[in-house]
């Protein structure tokens, strides 16, 4: 083999296996750089093309910094770290002459293998990793080894890992952690799809189509009928006559309202890249690192670029306290001119009525008896947005009707704001929990009743009551349904999809309670059940000193047993064929100094022709086990089996 | 020339009786530098887990952590066991590379790519395969004559992930003759103990005669391979002629016109060689050694042995 067989191209597998789940977060220069340089050094072999000298890469370095400078100089983050190192990865493999620059080359590909922690942290990532770890390590062993085999070296790059893992195990869960971040540094994610901060006609539609998962919901007892599934993350308090604003002058509220009927539940929260969190209507307690607003929502101190877990109870029945006048009379707030014709009509039609109550229920009324109808695809509204939907189109989505009953009802002077979150979700099949994505975005009307204080009504529940009692996907035609081409062209075959997704997806919530949510609490907890229990600094001395002793144990079992065995085997032969020969010469035959096994079964064969079989058999495995190198288990015990029912008679008869 | 080095000679340290295997008190093992790179990258990447607080980071440099930790043991254990069954050197001449056979054999186990040297230089890795005689060759230049005990060797392995090199240093108690340079020139004896004055051994044509075949043996003079039975294929032998013209001659150190006494050494080491490649009888006066006429290999090997040791503190 010549030498690019031998190091070259598997240290180009290892750094391609290691790139490549990168690539979508590179830009596409450096994919073609990579290409470009990766493809054209196996071809320069082949073809006998020349390969770049010292000055010609020192250009190339050159030029791959000016192109890093130019694509990052605006942001510098993780992905220009990326780029950095891809940039160096295609270039390095023009020069892997010496064993430094081939050890050097492999380490990159395990350093990009690591920098996969900016990577989500799926299951099929982390498979991924473990699998490109095992690639790399073997081309290190190859470089270690260039006369060996690849068999062999895949061989012991996978013993290696299986001897590494319960050592890593350990490492992973007595490792002390802390609690937040060290330098203050988070990642920088361009965030996925979910709410902005304002509300205008289409904002929840543009969310709608979008299948992604918002968040996914384990509760601890069973999950709560469709119509209390109202995932509250947002208030919208200020209208400006097309658009609905979130109050920036919200203030933290020390407590949440009280309530009956308390869930417990988990959320493990996708990124979305804003601070709100979703819960569900009303929380009655604060995770850890969230704060809790006036409005009665949870926002945490940075966007949450990460997924995020938490732990809450929620009470479907709740009697909030009473309400400053400011909030209220802020909650009444139009602007002026706007929509007169609506003004007109919540007017009329709220005449009669004394009660909020009746006139929330004429409202109501009108939205289930106007000819008014429930789609995703609304015509487009003019300046008077919610006058153009109530006299003209009637067609809407839940952010035209909530837009619609919140300004009535604030033209007729009764508090009102619009709530945004999530309704419903789908219970994943295989392992009870609640899947909620952005196509089911939704949002209602928060009234506030001089009585009961902020009350829960969904305009949508009036027109299209099967979107709250069936979900969205009951409710729209397929054709106006989000998601995978299948849903509407496989027919049969998307139950299959379906479930197949149902079925990875459980299996990846599995995946991310155990592994994502192992934290500083949850390592407190474990160590706190192994009797480490003591507060602050010395929980952590005191993990570190288990983790060192466990690790030194282990170790050295592996280490006693590696250096042990070698000596042990062949002893084994050796001392079964002296036990052989000793009951020989208890019966007469001893065996002389210089007397090789052949000669010696000779020697007894002549005297004692009565032994021929036993005596034949045993000198016959012995010489295999011993000068012919069958060392296989099979022939072993064989010949100490024979050994022990060896039982040569002391004397034969005629002597 | 160098004068030779008589300490080296006299300088008898602890050596090891042969055959010895490496066991767990003579193994040492330490990081490579690259091993300390590795330590210091994983370091850093565990500051960026930390930071992030991301358990995906902890558990790659956990792995990579545990795997160089294993490695460890997979390197140690790579020499541990090895049994060096004999060390043999073949006499060389002063200024070459003296080659070192080293009879290995693992009892259990294949080796791979383990380095047996002397100096630093890099030696080619070499494989050991399980319970077969391997012999493996260690080169140590030489300087000047006399008999030397062969210095330490060191088997090192950095197998399989190069992070660490395990390493034992053996002294095997075996010397090696090392041969003045020789350095041509005439064979020119000055005067003769007999006073009369010729130039180089006379040689009586025709009397060279051609005697027989007999099968080649490492260290036949290359001139008289019979390339005509090698041609016909019918494998290498050596032509043997009787006589050599019956001439003997005796080669006389002080017969060597020279002030200096190793270029004395060197001239004579030369003639001797070339008596040898000519088959002729020849032997060797030394200030208070004289070896009696005779040819032959091992004839060689003792005029030789005997110019090399002459004048040196023989131990």
């Amino acid at each position: 083999m010549n030498e690019p067989y031998k190091t070259i191209f598997p240290i180009l597998t290892a750094l391609i296996v290691a790139i490549f789940p990168h690539i979508g977060n590179l830009p596409v220069w450096i994919i073609l750089w990579c290409v470009v340089m990766w493809g054209y050094l196996p071809l320069s072999f082949k073809f006998k093309w020349p390969r770049p000298g010292i000055k010609i890469r020192r250009l190339l370095t050159a030029i791959g910094i000016i192109g890093l400078l130019f694509t990052y100089s605006r942001r510098l983050d993780q992905n220009a770290y990326l780029g950095l190192l891809a940039v160096m990865a295609a270039l390095k493999p023009f020069e892997i002459a010496s064993h430094r620059d081939r050890m050097i080359t492999v380490f990159l590909a395990y350093f990009i293998v690591i920098t996969s922690l900016f990577l989500a942290e799926t299951l099929a990532i982390t498979l991924y990793m473990l699998l490109s770890v095992g690639i790399t390590t073997a081309v290190l062993i190859r470089i270690n080894d260039p006369a060996g085999r690849f068999k062999d070296n895949f061989k012991l790059a996978a013993l290696i890992m299986a001897q590494a893992i319960p050592l890593m195990i350990l490492l992973f869960l007595l490792f002390p952690r802390i609690e937040g971040s060290l330098f203050g540094l988070s990642l920088t994610n361009t965030g996925k799809s979910g709410f902005s901060d304002t509300l205008a006609p289409g904002s929840v539609t543009n969310l709608v189509k979008n299948d992604d998962v918002a968040f996914r919901v384990l509760f601890e007892r069973s999950i709560p009928p469709a119509p209390l599934l109202y995932w509250r993350g947002i208030v919208f308090q200020d209208f400006d006559g097309r658009k609905w604003h979130v109050d920036k002058q919200t203030r933290q509220w020390h407590a949440p309202p009280e309530g009956k009927n308390p869930v417990s539940y988990t959320i493990t929260l996708e990124p979305h890249n804003n601070r709100w969190l979703f819960a569900l209507d009303m929380p009655a307690t604060i995770p850890r690192s969230a704060i809790f607003y006036k409005d009665y929502t949870l926002r945490t101190r940075r966007s949450i670029k990460r997924k995020m877990r938490y732990s809450m109870i929620s009470n479907t029945r709740y009697h909030p306290a009473g309400e400053n006048g400011w909030t209220l009379r802020k909650s009444i707030r139009l602007p002026e001119g706007v929509n007169p014709k609506t003004r007109a009509l919540a007017a009329r039609i709220t005449k009669n009525a004394r009660t909020v109550d009746e006139k929330v229920g004429r409202i109501l009324d009108y939205f289930r008896t106007g000819g008014f109808s429930y789609t995703l695809k609304p015509p487009r509204l003019g300046a008077n947005s919610v006058d153009d939907f109530i006299f003209q189109s009637k067609k809407g989505y839940c952010e035209h009707y909530a837009s619609a009953f919140a300004f009535m009802l604030r033209s007729i002077g009764i508090p009102a704001r619009i709530v945004g979150g999530y309704q419903g979700g789908e219970v994943n099949p295989y392992a009870d929990y609640l899947i909620v994505r952005q196509s089911d975005a939704h949002v209602w009307v928060e009234i506030w009743y001089p009585k009961t204080g902020w009350n829960r009504v969904d305009p949508t529940a009036a027109v299209a009551p099967e979107r709250i009692s069936k979900g969205i996907r009951g409710t729209l035609s397929p054709d106006d349904l989000p998601g995978f081409f299948g849903r509407r062209y496989l027919g049969a075959l998307s139950g299959v999809i379906e479930q197949i997704r149902f079925g990875w997806d459980a299996i990846n919530t599995r995946w991310s309670a155990l592994f994502e949510g192992y934290s500083y609490s949850k390592q407190r907890a474990l160590l706190e059940k192994i009797g480490i229990t003591s507060g602050g600094l010395a929980v952590s001395l005191k993990a570190l000193l288990l983790l060192l002793v466990v690790i030194g144990m282990i170790v050295g079992a592996y280490a006693w047993f590696a250096l042990k065995s070698p000596c042990r085997k062949p002893d084994k032969v050796k001392k079964y064929y002296a036990r052989f020969c000793k009951k020989l010469s208890r019966a007469g035959l001893a065996r002389k100094a210089a007397q090789g096994p052949i000669d010696y079964m000779n020697h007894v064969l002549k005297n004692r022709p009565d032994l021929k079989d036993e005596v034949t058999e045993i000198t016959e495995l012995y010489v295999r086990l011993r000068y012919r190198g069958q060392t296989s288990r099979s022939v072993l015990s064989d010949f100490i089996q024979k050994v022990r029912v060896f039982k040569p008679a002391r004397k034969e008869s005629k002597d | 020339m160098t004068p030779p080095q008589k300490q080296k000679i006299a300088k008898a340290g602890k050596s090891a009786t042969l055959p010895l295997t490496f066991n767990r008190r003579q193994v040492y093992i330490l990081p490579t530098s690259y091993g300390l790179l590795f330590l210091l990258i994983l370091f850093a990447m565990l500051l960026g887990s930390i930071n992030y607080n991301n358990n995906l980071g902890f558990l790659l440099v956990f792995l990579l952590g545990s795997i160089s930790l294993i490695s460890m043991i997979h390197t140690y254990r790579n020499l541990l066991g090895i049994k060096i069954l004999s060390v043999s050197a073949e006499p060389v001449f002063a200024g070459k590379t003296v080659l070192f056979m080293l009879a290995v054999r693992a009892e259990s186990g294949h080796r791979r790519a383990i380095g047996f040297m002397m100096e630093k230089e890099h030696p080619a890795l070499e494989n050991i395969d399980v319970k077969t005689d391997e012999t493996v060759s260690v080169n140590c230049p030489t300087r000047s004559r006399g008999i030397f005990r062969a210095g330490r060797i060191t088997a090192w392995t950095r197998y399989p992930l190069g992070l660490f090199r395990a390493w034992t240093v053996i002294s095997p108690d075996v010397s090696y003759v090392v041969y003045p340079k020789p350095i041509a020139g005439p064979m020119g004896f000055g005067v003769s103990p007999g006073g009369d004055e010729f130039d180089g051994i006379p040689v009586q044509q025709g009397a060279d005669d051609f005697s027989g075949l007999k099968q080649y043996q490492p260290g036949d003079p290359v001139g008289r391979i019979s390339w005509k039975s090698l041609s016909r294929g019918l494998g290498v032998f050596t032509k043997e002629f009787s006589g050599a013209g019956g001439i003997s001659v005796m080669l006389d150190y002080d017969a060597v016109r020279d002030a200096d006494r190793e270029h004395k050494l060197s001239r004579l080491t030369d003639m001797v060689l070339k008596a040898h490649n000519m088959n002729a009888e020849y032997g060797l006066m030394l200030p208070g050694r004289t070896i009696a006429p005779g040819k032959g290999e091992r004839h060689k090997h003792t005029c030789l042995k005997a110019l090399a040791i002459f004048g040196l503190n023989e131990s």
